[in-house]
């Protein structure tokens, strides 16, 4: 672990990385700030820029500019009570409160200081536990990781709120969508209808680009934009009394955050929510939250910050994304020629250290940063929109262009743009079909060898003991929505029906 | 009494007509991958999985779930999960969009109504495709310097000059990043222009 940590240091440590990683996480703080433009978005329309850039290098920025857009999206939150990205909409409660009341810049301090103290102790953990998940899953063979994907599905369908059923059918339709072109192992086209431009199948970031930057700026012109309140540098001192009522569901918000960011699907914005939750439930001061309290502050940031680098985990341990952004950045390894996974850890260890521990640099870089500077990113919540989505529009087109080197890949940034809209305007949720279209090949390509180790008998993944526990669970954890879904239904029925009997 | 439960019916209609619609779009798509499944073959030799397997039981899933979440819109209600921790999640998520719409007001800042901004994704949905079908006749950079012209000028309203310096900053900064540091052959189309 030592030394793994050293290499780490010594790759994070080179001028060059230590330079984009600054910039990684400024940018991000500015994209995580400025409504419509979340961390996925920031990571898909900057990632051709890192094309002439080393893979650490690329990978250092990328990953700085999604745990920075973390700090920064929580600004828009408490200023305009209009979330920079969607793990920071819950601050639009407490956060917006306390700014309404004049503590602007405490909030926005608190926010800095959770964030902060979440991601250092997640890093811990990130760090302590994926190099011995990815030991472990060196022992995988096709059936563990089909069972293991199925599981990472199942999660999604779990965390899908009200909404079981749409987060099931987008996962499914994103599966849908990875299967066009010709699959590895057969010699098939499919869902081509004759174009030779999808006989290699739908560009996977191009895609992303299009739902995420297109889509989303398009759906945040249709919201519109708010004035936002002025916090001065004054303000940012936060009192004796705010700051210890805010270290315990800092902390539970860190515990929280880690245990969802690890589940694939579940992410940052999932943690945020069930932390301010648990803190309305179980806080000494849980009468004043919603009206402007630092635990509401405190818990959801702290929450976010963690899952966003416990989703880390799964992502380069598994190669299965913990979220969306992190699905973003799967395509960036795998346009750098890595594929995310146990093997990446022996592979290519100064690239996994050597990120992972840019994650503390970036992370210290953004407390210096976002502490006393948090009033000057406020101002930039006052650049038009006007002029900012044209310009985002441009680079998210020619970034795709960029990658691809071709004008049909433009073509794809279009209909998913459209596709993003739609899905965004009539609340389809875009984790679980990103999700879908990264999991879809890998669930194919370990089928075909289940199928063919079994000799037909699709059953084997019941073989051997670990396959078959990562099998029920799958199973419990895609039945036990519906289940209960239909038996709240039914008792609801039945509760409306007495009082008509009656 | 027939016009009241008219007018409720219209309403239940104009509320669910997009859920409706969109589930029914997910179930089609589900029942066409099915087909299309089958079409490339589910099985090959030996029982073993084939090209159609995975669409065909893909578009099963999507089409069985589309048509369990049409039945949940037409007959069941929107009940949170009592006593979980999604219902935790889904009342904070509530309380937050009420607190979100609460501060967004009919005009927003630049003095757009709901209406005019419901109005302007469709305007750009437009203008960008108009774009892409003018990258072979005028080039990538032209086409879409001009799309992102329109955009300010005519879509926002903004001052001409204003648009033009808007336009050359975005396009300079495409430029050097794209062409000169990262030396992507952008197309010229048949003008040949940059």
């Amino acid at each position: 672990m030592l030394e793994n940590l050293q290499l780490g240091f010594e790759t994070a440590l080179t001028t060059e990385n230590l330079l984009w990683c600054f910039i990684g996480v400024l940018l991000g703080t500015v994209i995580g700030l400025l409504p419509g433009l979340g961390s996925a978005t920031g990571v898909a329309i900057l990632l051709p820029v890192t094309l002439a850039f080393e893979p650490v290098t690329a990978l250092i920025m990328l990953a700085g500019i999604y745990y920075g857009s973390q700090y920064g999206a929580s600004t828009a939150s408490i200023l305009i009570s209009t979330p920079g990205d969607s793990s920071s909409v819950v601050l639009t409660l407490d956060g917006y409160q306390m700014a309404r009341k004049g503590r602007a810049g405490a909030a926005l301090a608190l926010s800095a200081i959770a964030s902060f103290v979440a991601a250092i102790l997640s890093l811990i953990g990130l760090i302590a536990l994926a190099g011995p998940i990815a030991a472990f899953a060196l022992n995988f063979g096709p059936a563990e990781n089909m069972a293991v994907m199925l599981l990472g599905l199942a999660t999604i369908v779990s965390f899908a709120g009200s909404n079981v059923l749409r987060g099931i059918t987008m996962a499914a339709v994103g599966i849908l969508v990875s299967l066009v072109g010709v699959a590895s192992g057969f010699s098939t086209a499919r869902f081509t209808f004759g174009s030779t431009n999808l006989l290699s199948g739908l560009d996977f970031v191009a895609v992303m680009i299009g739902i995420f930057a297109v889509g989303e700026v398009l759906y945040q012109i249709r919201r519109g934009g708010e004035k936002p309140i002025r916090a001065g540098f004054r303000d940012l001192l936060v009192t004796k009394e705010e700051l210890t009522r805010s270290v315990t569901p800092a902390l539970r918000g860190t515990g929280l955050g880690f245990f969802l960011g690890v589940l694939p699907g579940a992410g940052a914005t999932l943690a945020s929510f069930v932390a301010y939750g648990v803190e309305k439930q179980v806080s000494r001061f849980r009468k004043q939250i919603g009206t402007g309290a630092p635990e509401g502050v405190a818990a959801p940031e702290a929450a976010n910050n963690a899952a966003a680098n416990a989703s880390f985990i799964p992502t380069l341990a598994l190669g299965i994304p913990g979220s969306g952004t992190t699905a973003v950045l799967l395509g960036a390894f795998v346009i750098f020629g890595l594929q995310p996974g146990p093997l990446l850890f022996e592979q290519e260890p100064a690239l996994v250290w050597g990120l992972l521990v840019s994650f503390f640099i970036g992370n210290l870089i953004l407390l210096v940063l976002n502490l006393p500077m948090a009033p000057v990113f406020a101002q930039l919540l006052r650049i038009p929109y006007q002029y900012l989505y044209p310009f985002v529009l441009l680079m998210s087109f020619i970034g795709a262009f960029a990658l691809g080197n071709n004008t049909f890949t433009m073509t794809v940034v279009f209909a998913a743009g459209l596709v993003g809209y739609f899905m965004k305007r009539y609340d389809f949720p875009a984790a679980p079909f990103v999700l879908g279209m990264v999991l879809g090949p890998l669930l194919e390509k370990s089928l075909v060898q289940t199928s063919a180790l079994g000799d037909g008998n699709l059953l084997i993944v019941f073989d051997s003991p670990l396959s078959a526990i990562l099998m029920c669970a799958a199973i419990l954890a895609f039945a036990y929505p519906l289940v209960s879904g239909m038996v709240r239904g039914m008792r609801n029925r039945k509760r409306a029906a007495v009082p008509a009997e009656a | 009494m027939r016009t009241l439960v008219s007018s409720r019916r219209k309403a239940w209609w104009k509320e669910k007509r997009s859920d409706i619609v969109g589930t029914l779009i997910m179930g089609a798509l589900g029942a066409a991958a099915t087909l299309m499944g089958l079409g490339y073959g589910v099985f090959v030799e030996g029982n073993h999985v084939g090209p159609g397997f995975m669409p065909m039981a893909i578009g099963i899933f999507i089409f069985g779930a589309s048509m369990l979440e049409l039945g949940r819109i037409l007959i069941a209600s929107d009940s949170l999960k009592e006593n979980s921790v999604m219902a935790v999640v889904e009342t904070t998520q509530q309380d937050a969009a009420e607190q979100i719409a609460e501060v967004q007001g009919e005009l927003d800042t630049f003095g757009r109504t709901q209406k005019q901004r419901n109005r302007a994704p469709f305007y750009i949905f437009l203008v960008l495709a108009v774009a892409l079908l003018l990258v072979d006749l005028l080039g990538l950079v032209v086409s879409f310097a001009l799309a992102v012209a329109f955009m300010v000028i005519v879509i926002e309203r903004r001052p001409w000059w204003v648009g033009i310096i808007a336009t050359s900053s975005a396009v300079a900064f495409i430029y050097v990043i794209f062409k000169l540091i990262l030396n992507i052959p952008l197309p010229t189309g048949y003008l040949g222009l940059i």
